[in-house]
């Protein structure tokens, strides 16, 4: 559905998006994660045709951005960042506005039916300027899905929102899903897990790792917990096969607490309570964790490849 | 071409939704009605609108630009730019629909100065060739200007500058004629040629001109399409 080769978008001397390859597979929310200026928005600016790529090509739905522009255009939804709106218009005014851009046949129909799919019904006669933030964010979204594109593109849906309305947003996303293709960018990594099935992380313009949630977790490796009161676990355990690295966490009358990182596939929890019991110590706790996708996010961040890339962007 | 009634629709009402066209149509409507009352509207003088055209030829440097400098630089303000740009119309139909909204609004404040020409046709015998004639030349002068004011509003950053920008190059090319003497003959002519208020002339005392009107739709032509191609360069720059 969404799909990327080797895009690249120069602005000047500086380049914003570096060879960004993606796939977005229909019935599928891909989160796009990185820190700010990683080139998040840049990339969905050229998959919605707001921006010429410098270089590479985009398709939507099949259809090449830079060939056909107008046409990939119709069938995508876009919410920018700031969820613009005209503030001086209604609600049902705006989307009527939109209805007619997107030349949307039953129009009346579909405004119907998005603002009973955004919660928007009671307010549909109001002035969106002085609708609160959350409402502004859903006549934004119900805008970008008037015209039912196959293609969702959305930067950073829940940004301002309160709690609840985050929870209505998510839900709304999982539900949109099912017959589309959804691109989510956000940098809060607790919301990939809720709503996406798969991710793609970019920094400085390249994309550092990319597929569903359990690959990046799966290539990335997990932690195991250890409690032991042999003071000297962490120079016994360093030394077994598949540990990377140890790091010691609490210390409490006389139980030692390690997190101990290991790489992907491994599970050494049976080694590690061997090895201990074997010098004398004893284990009052020992389990395997998965790690966050914040912690995965951080590891691919520091990668040396990664930090190089990202100084010479 | 699809979308340019659609955006042109949205943009003709947000122009009466602001109180920036409300407050430009008033002091239109204001500054005729005084001209017309002192200046025409008077026994023994000829029953011609022409000094009313020419005083709002001058007016409308103000008005239009005032109407257009939001068009484009609002819309980047508030954001709302993007999506218009992410939707499938191109942008020579939004900048055509921009231009037809305010070219309406501008037909708008021409046809409320109508009651003008009915009060000189109960009370005199005025030419309706001949205002017919100025409202066609006025209503071609104040669309040059509208067209170069959303010129100015993708070029500038904000809507002062917009303005600001609309207005001086119009004086500019008002005073280059003054200054005519100082060039070549050749370069006077093509200035001369290249101004527009002389041609307005010719409108107001009834002289419907082939030549004039294609100087004026040629005008506005040229800047709608630098418009809309710097702004299509945007996407590339």
């Amino acid at each position: 559905m969404i799909r990327a080769q080797q895009l690249t978008r120069r602005f000047g001397a500086l380049t914003a998006v570096d060879q960004v390859s993606l796939h977005v597979p229909q019935g599928s929310v891909t989160g796009f994660l990185g820190p700010n200026g990683a080139g998040k928005t840049t990339t969905m600016r050229m998959l919605c045709g707001v921006l010429t790529p410098t270089s590479g090509s985009a398709w939507i739905d099949g259809i090449d951005v830079t060939v056909s522009p107008e046409k990939a255009r119709a069938k995508v939804g876009y919410l920018p960042e700031s969820a613009p709106v005209y503030p001086e218009m209604r609600v049902v005014e705006y989307l009527s506005f939109r209805a007619g851009l997107y030349r949307v046949r039953g129009s009346k129909q579909a405004m119907e039916q998005v603002l009973e799919q955004c919660g928007l019904l009671q307010v549909r006669h109001r002035i969106i300027g002085q609708l609160s933030k959350g409402y502004r964010q859903r006549v934004a979204l119900a805008a970008a899905l008037l015209h039912e594109p196959v293609v969702l593109i959305l930067d950073e849906p829940t940004a301002g929102l309160d709690p609840t309305q985050i929870d209505s947003m998510r839900n709304l996303i999982r539900n949109l899903a099912e017959d589309r293709a959804i691109l989510i960018s956000t940098h809060i990594l607790s919301e990939v897990e809720a709503v996406c099935d798969s991710i793609i992380m970019i920094a400085g313009g390249h994309v550092l790792a990319s597929g569903t949630l359990d690959d990046v977790r799966g290539d990335s490796g997990g932690c195991c917990l250890v409690e032991t009161d042999l003071e000297t676990a962490a120079a016994l355990l360093e030394n077994l096969p598949g540990i990377q690295s140890i790091d010691r966490m609490t210390a409490e009358s006389g139980w030692y607490r390690y997190k101990v990182n290991v790489a992907a596939g491994e599970d050494p929890r049976v080694i590690i309570a061997e090895t201990i019991g074997k010098a004398g110590g004893r284990v009052r706790e020992l389990h395997a964790q998965q790690r966050t996708l914040d912690e995965i996010f951080r590891s691919v961040l520091s990668t040396p490849g990664a930090k190089d890339r990202e100084v010479h962007s | 071409m699809n979308g340019v009634l659609t955006i042109a629709n949205r943009d003709f009402r947000s122009l009466f939704l602001s109180p920036a066209g409300y407050i430009v149509a008033a002091l239109f409507i204001l500054i005729s009605g005084i001209v017309f009352t002192r200046e025409i509207f008077l026994p023994g003088q000829p029953a011609s609108m022409s000094s009313l055209f020419d005083f709002d030829a001058v007016l409308l440097l103000f008005i239009c630009p005032a109407l257009t400098m939001r068009s484009i630089c609002e819309e980047r303000k508030q954001g709302t730019w993007e999506l218009l740009v992410a939707s499938p119309p191109g942008m020579g139909s939004i900048v055509l629909g921009k231009f037809i909204a305010a070219a309406c609004f501008l037909l708008i404040l021409l046809l409320l100065t109508v009651p003008c020409v009915v009060l000189l046709e109960i009370y005199g015998r005025p030419d309706p060739g001949e205002i017919l004639s100025g409202y066609i030349g006025v209503g071609l002068m104040g669309g040059l200007y509208l067209a170069s004011g959303i010129l100015a509003s993708t070029i500038a950053g904000s809507q002062t500058i917009a303005f600001l920008l609309t207005v001086f190059f119009w004086i500019l090319v008002g005073l280059a004629k003054v200054g005519i003497g100082a060039f070549g003959d050749q370069l006077a002519d093509a200035l001369f040629a290249a101004e527009p208020y002389a041609r307005l002339q010719d409108f107001t005392t009834g002289l419907v001109d082939t030549a004039n009107i294609i100087y004026f739709l040629c005008g506005i032509a040229v800047f709608l399409l630098i418009a809309s191609g710097l702004l299509e360069l945007g996407r590339r720059r």
